[in-house]
This record gives structure tokens, sequence and C-alpha cells, in this order.
């Protein structure tokens, strides 16, 4: 994907999402800022689907496991 | 001992003078407070210096000492934390002008066992706002400095930790690292930085960014002093479920100089790429080195780890968000910008996105622990770039582009999502007198794999015998 490209549904997306989230309505430019780390995001994420995930359970179970071993 | 070989000392070497009676702890403080008060104005390390608590702690610690009363080597060792470490009635402004009035009405597990191992607080030290960043660039209260070169990042996000270590401004520091920030720092000002095992340390009174990465760590000017703060603030805590139950080892057991037989993985893909030059040739030159000690040096693959980045963006953002998402909504134009526009990142993320990041780093995280079956640690560079120039955001690495806040933490979040330990060592400078950093990562509360390692190499090199007081600004 170029880096410089913006989809207008992305930016969409991001302006709508953040309306009620902010103190202070976003400038134009920090909106496609965003939209464009997003649309990067998403893209990274959508890679993973090359991994069979659907039987891997998510590791925020690890944190816990590793604070319930007890060696002693 | 002059001052300023009394500053650059080692915990490890002080420790023992002060048992004897031979140096006084007020008289160590009084070093560290005027240096702070001479320095600080360049280097921006210290937020808020606490000088009469310090001398007051300092003068109990000397009149138990008298007393036979000597606790450990930590007693009358000035140290400093970074500025999300809550100490009560001390000022908690986690670098952002948000909380720039806060303070804190109770201390932090990690604090209580500092003041009980009988360490002096100097003071709270300068960060990236909030700790969602590796450059320490502040727009609050400014960017704290490289020390090696006040033009340069000391990296971050405990920027002000590291250079307060390194510049000799305290003994030891406390950081905390999500994606690399207490690493990050040491390796790019010249220093130690160890980020322990997941619940290895309590993280109660802590200034959370990403629960599910944060951890907590030294930054010292030698491994074993890493060892030693270890030692003080580890293990289980009641006010913390995640602070685990795994029996605590004697660390300094672990500081071993022979390394014969160790195996040692390095990863062929992901830690050598988009790398600088000078780095890449350093952290080859120290892994030939451990070889030469003995330790058995291997290839290893973790093929899934290219994917890294985005899966921990999507963690940390969402994680750090909930933090904020409150504060977003009344103040959102007092945040830096670039942490607003991470944070609000975080706000996009669908939940369906944010577990997909969280099976992959189940995956991750099996991937590196069977590699850790074969091998007792691997080895990388700590960071691919040495410290940039303040004003410079973007980088040149061959013909290719990067952003430095970006670009800084490749190689240490991979082990912010595996939870593994993992320690930068000074491994060497570029031809500009920059710190590399090597880093170290063992298996799941193997801290003491990574503390020998480390130990060995540092050791039998001269690295960690340079500071930073060739410049004159030290006199």
């Amino acid at each position: 994907m170029d880096k410089r490209v913006i989809p207008t549904s992305a930016q969409e997306y991001v302006a709508t999402l953040l309306q009620n989230k902010v103190a202070e309505p976003l400038s134009e430019d920090a909106l496609k800022e965003l939209a464009r780390l997003y649309s990067l995001l998403t893209e990274g994420l959508n890679a993973l689907d090359a991994f069979d995930l659907s039987r891997v359970e998510p590791a925020v179970g690890f944190v816990m496991a590793e604070a319930d071993r007890n060696e002693g | 001992m002059k001052a300023e070989e009394l500053a650059f000392t080692s915990i490890a070497e002080l420790a023992p003078l002060i048992q004897r009676k031979e140096v006084s702890p007020v008289d160590v403080t009084r070093v560290h407070l005027d240096r702070i008060e001479r320095l600080n104005g360049q280097f921006l390390a210290y937020l808020t210096v606490l000088k009469d608590e310090a001398l007051a702690a300092a003068r109990n610690a000397e009149h138990a000492i008298m007393r036979g009363q000597y606790r450990g080597p930590l007693h009358g060792i000035p140290i400093a934390l970074k500025d999300l470490f809550a100490v009560k009635g001390v000022r908690l402004t986690c670098g952002s002008k948000i909380l720039a009035d806060h303070v804190a009405d109770k201390d932090a597990t990690v604090v209580t066992r500092l003041k009980q191992a009988g360490a002096m607080l100097l003071g709270k030290l300068n960060m990236h706002e909030f700790a969602w960043g590796g450059t320490s660039l502040n727009p609050h209260y400014g960017t704290p400095k490289n020390p090696w070169d006040l033009t340069r990042l000391p990296g971050g996000s405990s920027g002000g930790s590291a250079v307060a270590t390194a510049a000799g401004l305290a003994m030891g520091t406390l950081g905390t690292d999500t994606g690399g920030s207490v690493r990050i720092p040491a390796s790019l000002s010249g220093i130690v930085g160890l980020k322990p095992t997941y619940g290895r340390v309590s993280r109660f009174g802590v200034y959370p960014l990403s629960s599910s990465c944060d951890h907590v760590g030294p930054l010292a000017r030698t491994v074993a002093d890493a060892a030693v703060l270890l030692q003080a603030i580890a293990g289980p805590d009641p006010k913390d479920s995640s602070a685990s139950h795994v029996t605590v080892p004697d660390y300094t057991s672990a500081l071993k100089e022979d390394v014969r037989g160790l195996r040692l993985g390095v990863p062929q893909e992901y830690f050598f790429e988009d790398v600088e030059p000078a780095v890449r040739d350093g952290v080859y030159a120290a892994i030939q080195h451990l070889s030469s000690l003995g330790a058995v040096v291997e290839e290893v693959s973790i093929p899934s780890i290219q994917h890294v980045i985005a899966s921990s963006t999507a963690i940390i953002a969402a994680e750090a968000y909930e933090v904020h998402a409150q504060t977003l909504k009344t103040r959102s134009q007092d945040y830096g910008s670039d942490v607003r526009t991470r944070l609000l990142l975080g706000a996009c993320i669908q939940a369906s996105q944010y577990l997909k990041a969280q099976r992959f780093r189940t995956l991750l995280r099996q991937e590196m622990l069977d590699i850790l079956g074969r091998v007792d640690a691997l080895v990388t560079p700590t960071t691919l770039i040495a410290a940039s120039k303040i004003d410079e955001p973007i980088i040149h690495i061959g013909d290719k582009e990067f952003v430095v806040a970006a670009h800084i933490a490749r190689a240490t979040r991979p082990f912010n999502m595996t939870g593994l330990p993992t320690i930068s060592v000074p491994c060497g400078f570029t031809p500009d007198g920059l710190p590399i950093g090597l880093q170290i990562i063992g298996r799941p509360f193997e801290e003491t794999t990574v503390l020998h390692v480390a130990y060995a190499y540092e050791q039998s090199t001269p690295w960690h015998e340079r500071h930073p007081t060739s410049h004159k600004e030290f006199l």
C-alpha cells in the first residue's frame, strides 16, 4: 500500500469514531494522520490472516498464568 | 574519594565502603545533589528534586549504619525514579501537563521496597509523556539530553532515568518498559537496562500505559548494580494480582564470568534488517566476543516476528486508550500532539483487531519459547540505530528513510509482547562516539541467565569503564 494514499473511508471512519471522544475537534491534518496510521495498522493486522489463529488462545491469559505459577 | 569519582562509582563498589563506615551516605547524597543543582539545567533529567528528603534519609541511614544496623547493598545509596512511580506526598506528573499539579497519596510497592532497603530518593525523572513514546521528546518539560552528545536524544520513554544514571546524577534509577522504554534509553545512553519477566516486579502505584505489556525495571551503570536493584524490587505483591509468586533467586550469585558451553541464539531475520552499519558491526563484534569466551553461538529463526509491530501497536494503543479515555473527553488539547495521536489511534481499534493481535501474541511467544528450549538465550541489537539528533525526526539507513520514533523500538517490542526477561548492556561506540547496546533475552523468570551473559560480556570488555566525562559540562 502506498503510504501517502489515505482511503477516504478510513478518514471518515476515524472522524466519525472520534466525534465524542475528544474535548476539542481534531484538525484536518490530525485526522488525516490518524487515518493514515489506522490504515497501516489495519493492513498489518490483516496480514495476520496468513496464520490459522482460530484455535490459538488470546495471550491475555499468559500474564495471569505467570502470576499464578508458584515454585514454592 | 573525590566527588567526581564518587559520582561515577558503582553501587556494588560503594556499598562495602558504606558498610565499613569509610564513606558517609550523607556525603554521597550531597555529591549527587550538588551535581543535580549544577548540571540538571543542561540535561533536564529531573522534574522534581527531593533535596531535603534525600538528606534527611541519608542522615537516618548514616545513624543506622553507625549503630551497626546495616541493611544491605542499597543502604545509603541515592537513587531516582521515573516520574510515574507514586511517592507519597510528592508530585507525580508522568511527564504531562495534565498531571502537573498531581501529588501522590501513596507509595508504589517498589518505592516502599527501595525505602526498606535503605535507599535515598533523590527525585523524580523526566520521561516521554505518559510513557507513550520511545524518544523522550517532551513538549511540556523539555527533552532530556543524551550525556554523550547534548544535541541527541537519550531514548525513552525512561529518558530522564537513563540520563541521570549515565551522567552521574544518580547511582541507579527505575524506569518502566512497555515497548522498550528501559532498554532503549539504556542502549542510547551507554548504560545497562533490565526489563524483567512480566510479573517479576509489582506495578502497584505505577501509572499504567498498557497493562499487558508494562514492566518495571532498573537502569544502572553496571550489570551488578542492575542485579542489586532488581533484588530489592522483585517478588509477589498482594496489591498487584499480576505480580508473580515464582521464587526470587539470588541475582548477584548469577554474576559469573564463565559462559563456556552456554548456547546463544542469533535470530536471522528482523533484528539485523534496516540496522545502522555501525550498530550492526558493534553487535556482531560483541557476539563474536561471547563466542571467543566459550559461548556456543548458533543461528535461529523466528518466522512470525515480521508481524510483531502491527500486533504490538494494536495491543498497546488499545490498552493505553482505555486508561486515558475519560481525560481525552475533557482535556484532549493538553496532551502533546504525538501522544494524543497515539492514544486516539487506540480509540479506533476494534475489539476483533485487538483479539487477533492477542492471538498472534500467543503464537509468537510459543515460537520464542520453542527456540529457548534449544538455546539458553537470544542475542540481538537493543536498538537498530544509535542516538539521533533531537531535531531530526527522520533518519536514513542506506537508501531507506525511517521515522525515528517508530524505528527506535523495533528490536525491543517483541519481548514486551512475549514477556521474556531482557537486558541491554553497552557493547561499543559508533565512530561518532555514540553508545551501542547488546540485547540478551532469556526464558521466563530466568533473569539469572541474562545477567550472567551480560556480566561475562561486561567484565571482559572496557565499555562500562567509559563515562561521558570528557564533556566540559560535567566538570
